[in-house]
C-alpha cells in the first residue's frame, strides 16, 4: 500500500487548498438550493395570474366559467378596447385576455368544442398555456356532464365540485414521508452532482496528476510494483478522498437540516449521492490520466460539470427540458441521479416507485463500474503509449 | 566474458521515419561500470528505456539477468535500480518520505526498509536534509536525492542516465565517488553521459554511440588504440617554413603536421620517442621554440576520429 500511503500524504499536503474549494462549493450548494427552493415557491404562487375576462355572452355558462377563473386567478376588469388590452398585456399588467363571444352557451349546449372562446396572451408564455389548459379542462368536464343528461345548472355545479377536489388527488400517489421531509434537504442533494464533479476535479485530480507525471510514472513502471496493483491503489486513494468529501457534505447537511437528513426518503437521496460520488471519483481518475496540469483539470471540471448538470436537469427542471435533450441525458449518469433524487423527494411528476428508484441506482452503479474500468484500461494504454 | 547481465541483440527502434536505434548490440558483464557515450540524440536514453521496457521496440531481443525483459518482468525489475535524467521525486514529500516511497515499491518489510532508507540517506550525504522538501534543496542535493531514490532498495543492476547534468563540481565528485563505491559493493552500473571526462574517470568499459549505432566498444585504452592518433605534440614556435614542415612529415609515425597561430601541432600514430625525434629535427634546422606539450588522445579524440564530429556538437 506504498502508493496509497503516499497518495494520502500528498492529499494531506494539499489539504489547505482543498479546504478552500470545499468552503466555496459548500456555500454554493446552500445558496443554490435555497435559491432553487424560493423559485419553486414563486412558481406555485404564479399560478394565480392577473387575467381579464370580456363576457359578451352574459349567459349562465359564461358566468360560471368566469367564476371558475375568478376562483383560480385575479380578475381584472378592463374596457373592451383592443388597444387598452394590448397595452395591459404588453406591460404585463395582465397575462391573459379571455373573450367569451355571444352564443357561447348555445354552442356549448349543442356539444360544439371548437372556437367557443377567443383569447389573447403573451406569445409563447407558459402561463398562457396553463390558463388554456384550465379553461379546456373546465369546458370538457361540463360537456361530459351535459352529455350524460345533466342540466346546465347541474353540470356547472358538478364540474365546480369535481375540479375543486382534483388538486389533492395528485399528491396521494407520493410517499407521505417525502412530504414531511423539508424540500431543502432534497435541493441540497440535487446540486451534488455538479459540486462533486467540480470539487473532485479541482481537488482530487491534481493529486492523481502528480502520480501520472511522466517521470514519476516511469519510475514507478520501472519498479517491481505490478501495474494493476498501482492502479488499484490509485483508485482506492480516489475513493477514500471522495468519501471524505461526501462525509464532509453530509456533516454540513446535518448541521443545516438536522434529523431531516436521516428520514427514510432522505436516506434514499443519501445513497443516491453516494453512488454518484463513486461516478465522480471514477471520472476524476479517468481524466487525470490525460490531464497534464491543474488548469486543464479546472477547465474539464467546468465543461463536464456544467454540461452534464444542464443536460440532465440539475439546474433546470427535467420537465422543462426538451425531449431531444432528455434522450441525450439518458446516456449520462446525472440524469439517473436526478431521477432518483426527485422521486425520493416528491419533486418529480413521477410517483415514488422503489423498483424505479433501484433501477436508477443500478444504472448509476453500472456507470461507476464502467468509468473505473475505463480509467484502469486507459492507464494500461497510457503505459503502452509510453512504451512506443 | 561470463554470462552477460544485459544482452541486447539487433535492437531497432523507430520513431516514424527516424531510426533511433539501428541494429544496436550490447553486452554488459556483471560487476562492470559500463559507459554509454554519445552526443545528445545519439540514442543513449532510448537504449536504456528499451532495456527497462519503458519503450517498445521494433526489432531485436533484450535479456537482463539471463531472462527476456518484458513490461511485466517484475521479478527482474526487483533487482534493477533506475536514476532518470530528470529528477523524479514528489514535491509534496520530504527527502526521507521520497526515498521511503520509492524503496517501498520494492521492499515491503518495514524494518528492512527503514534500514535501507537510512543507508541510502547516509550514502548520498543527505542526513541533515532528511526533513527538507525538494523545493528547499539545491540542484546538486536534488540530484543526490534522485540517486538515493534509485539505489535505496539495493539493486544489483543500476541505470544512471546523465545523473550529473547541471550539478556543481563538488556534488559531481560526490556522485562519481558514490557510483564507484556502489560498484565496489557489487552493483553493475550502466552509466550514460555526454561528459567524456566522467566516463573516462569511472567506466571500466565504454560504448560510443551515434545515430543509434554502436560505433566502438571497449575499455578506454582499447578505444584509444582503435584510432590512428596515439600522441599529440604541440610546440610554440615563432615561424616555420614549408620545407621544415615537410621534413617533419617525413619522420616515422608522423602523419599530420599543422602550423597555426604560432602553434605547431604534430600528430603521431604509434611508435615511441616521437617527441624526441621532432625536437631533434627542429634543432637540426636551427629553429628555436618555446613551450612543448605531449598529450595522449582523449575519448573526444576517439569520438572525433570515429564520427568525424565533436562529442558536444
Amino acid at each position: 500500500m506504498q502508493l496509497f500511503k503516499a497518495f494520502m500524504k500528498v492529499a494531506k499536503k494539499r489539504l489547505p487548498s482543498s479546504m478552500i474549494y470545499f468552503v466555496i462549493y459548500g456555500a454554493i450548494t446552500f445558496l443554490m438550493s435555497e435559491s432553487y427552493q424560493s423559485t419553486m415557491d414563486a412558481n406555485f404562487q404564479s399560478r394565480s395570474l392577473n387575467i381579464c375576462v370580456i363576457d359578451e355572452d352574459g349567459s349562465q355558462a359564461s358566468k360560471s366559467l368566469t367564476n371558475y377563473l375568478d376562483s383560480l386567478h385575479e380578475l381584472t376588469e378592463l374596457e373592451n378596447d383592443p388597444e387598452v388590452l394590448q397595452d395591459y398585456l404588453y406591460y404585463r399588467y395582465i397575462s391573459y385576455v379571455l373573450t367569451i363571444p355571444a352564443g357561447f352557451e348555445e354552442k356549448l349546449l349543442e356539444g360544439e368544442t371548437d372556437h367557443l372562446l377567443l383569447n389573447v396572451k403573451v406569445p409563447g408564455s407558459t402561463t398562457g398555456a396553463f390558463v388554456d389548459q384550465q379553461i379546456d379542462l373546465y369546458l370538457r368536464t361540463i360537456q361530459i356532464y351535459l352529455a350524460g343528461g345533466y342540466t346546465l345548472e347541474a353540470a356547472v355545479h358538478e364540474t365546480d365540485s369535481s375540479l375543486a377536489e382534483a388538486v389533492p388527488v395528485n399528491n396521494l400517489v407520493f410517499e407521505t414521508e417525502s412530504l414531511s421531509t423539508p424540500k431543502s434537504v432534497f435541493f441540497f442533494y440535487r446540486y451534488l452532482p455538479y459540486i462533486f464533479i467540480v470539487l473532485l476535479f479541482v481537488g482530487l485530480a491534481p493529486i492523481v496528476v502528480i502520480f501520472n507525471k511522466k517521470d514519476l510514472r516511469e519510475r514507478t513502471f520501472c519498479s517491481s510494483l505490478h501495474l494493476n496493483n498501482r492502479n488499484l491503489q490509485l483508485a482506492l486513494g480516489c475513493v477514500v478522498y471522495a468519501l471524505v468529501v461526501w462525509a464532509a457534505f453530509l456533516l454540513l447537511g446535518t448541521a443545516a437540516y438536522g434529523r431531516a437528513m436521516f428520514t427514510a426518503n432522505a436516506l434514499y437521496a443519501m445513497l443516491n449521492s453516494f453512488i454518484f460520488l463513486l461516478i465522480s471519483a471514477g471520472l476524476t481518475m479517468f481524466i487525470s490520466i490525460f490531464t497534464p496540469n491543474d488548469n486543464v483539470a479546472n477547465m474539464l471540471a467546468n465543461i463536464i460539470g456544467l454540461g452534464m448538470s444542464f443536460l440532465c436537469g440539475v439546474f433546470v427542471e427535467p420537465s422543462l427540458l426538451s425531449e431531444g435533450v432528455l434522450k441525450i441525458a439518458r446516456f449520462l449518469p446525472a440524469y439517473w441521479y436526478i431521477k432518483a433524487n426527485d422521486m425520493a423527494s416528491g419533486l418529480s411528476t413521477q410517483a415514488f416507485d422503489i423498483s424505479l428508484y433501484w433501477e436508477a441506482i443500478g444504472i448509476q452503479l453500472l456507470f461507476a463500474v464502467a468509468i473505473f474500468a475505463a480509467a484502469l484500461a486507459a492507464s494500461r494504454i497510457r503505459r503502452q503509449q509510453t512504451a512506443s | 566474458m561470463s554470462t552477460p547481465i544485459i544482452k541486447v541483440e539487433n535492437l531497432v527502434k523507430r520513431y516514424r521515419e527516424l531510426v533511433a536505434l539501428d541494429h544496436f548490440n550490447l553486452e554488459i558483464a556483471e560487476g562492470e561500470i559500463f559507459g554509454l557515450l554519445g552526443p545528445n540524440g545519439s540514442g543513449k536514453t532510448t537504449t536504456i528505456n528499451c532495456i527497462l521496457s519503458l519503450l517498445s521496440y521494433d526489432k531485436g531481443t533484450i535479456h537482463v539477468f539471463g531472462k527476456e525483459m518484458h513490461p511485466d518482468s517484475y521479478d527482474l525489475k526487483r533487482r534493477i535500480g533506475v536514476v532518470m535524467q530528470n529528477v523524479a521525486v514528489f514535491e509534496e514529500l520530504t527527502v526521507y518520505e521520497n526515498i521511503d516511497y520509492f524503496c517501498g515499491l520494492y521492499i515491503r518489510d518495514k524494518t528492512l526498509r527503514r534500514q535501507y532508507v537510512e543507508e541510502a540517506i547516509d550514502f548520498v550525504g543527505l542526513h541533515e536534509f532528511r526533513k527538507f522538501y525538494p523545493k528547499k534543496l539545491s540542484g546538486g542535493l536534488l540530484r543526490r536525492l534522485n540517486i538515493a531514490c534509485g539505489i535505496a532498495h539495493k539493486p544489483k543492476l543500476l541505470f544512471l542516465d546523465e545523473p550529473t547534468v547541471a550539478v556543481d563540481p563538488q556534488s559531481r565528485n560526490k556522485i562519481l565517488e558514490g557510483i564507484q563505491e556502489l560498484n565496489k559493493q557489487g552493483v553493475t552500473i550502466v552509466y550514460t553521459s555526454h561528459y567524456m571526462e566522467e566516463v573516462e574517470q569511472i567506466c571500466t568499459r565504454i560504448a560510443i554511440m551515434d545515430k543509434g549505432k554502436n560505433l566502438a566498444i571497449g575499455t578506454k585504452e582499447e578505444l584509444k588504440r582503435m584510432i590512428k592518433k596515439s600522441e599529440i605534440i604541440s610546440i610554440e614556435i615563432l615561424d616555420i617554413s614549408e620545407e621544415a614542415i615537410a621534413a617533419l612529415k617525413n619522420l616515422p609515425h608522423i602523419y599530420e603536421v599543422t602550423f597555426e597561430n604560432r602553434q605547431l601541432q604534430v600528430l603521431c600514430s604509434g611508435g615511441r620517442h616521437n617527441l624526441l625525434r621532432v625536437l631533434n629535427c627542429l634543432q637540426s634546422m636551427d629553429l628555436s621554440f618555446g613551450r612543448v606539450y605531449s598529450e595522449l588522445p582523449s575519448l573526444n579524440d576517439v569520438f572525433l576520429e570515429i564520427t568525424g564530429k565533436e562529442l558536444r556538437d
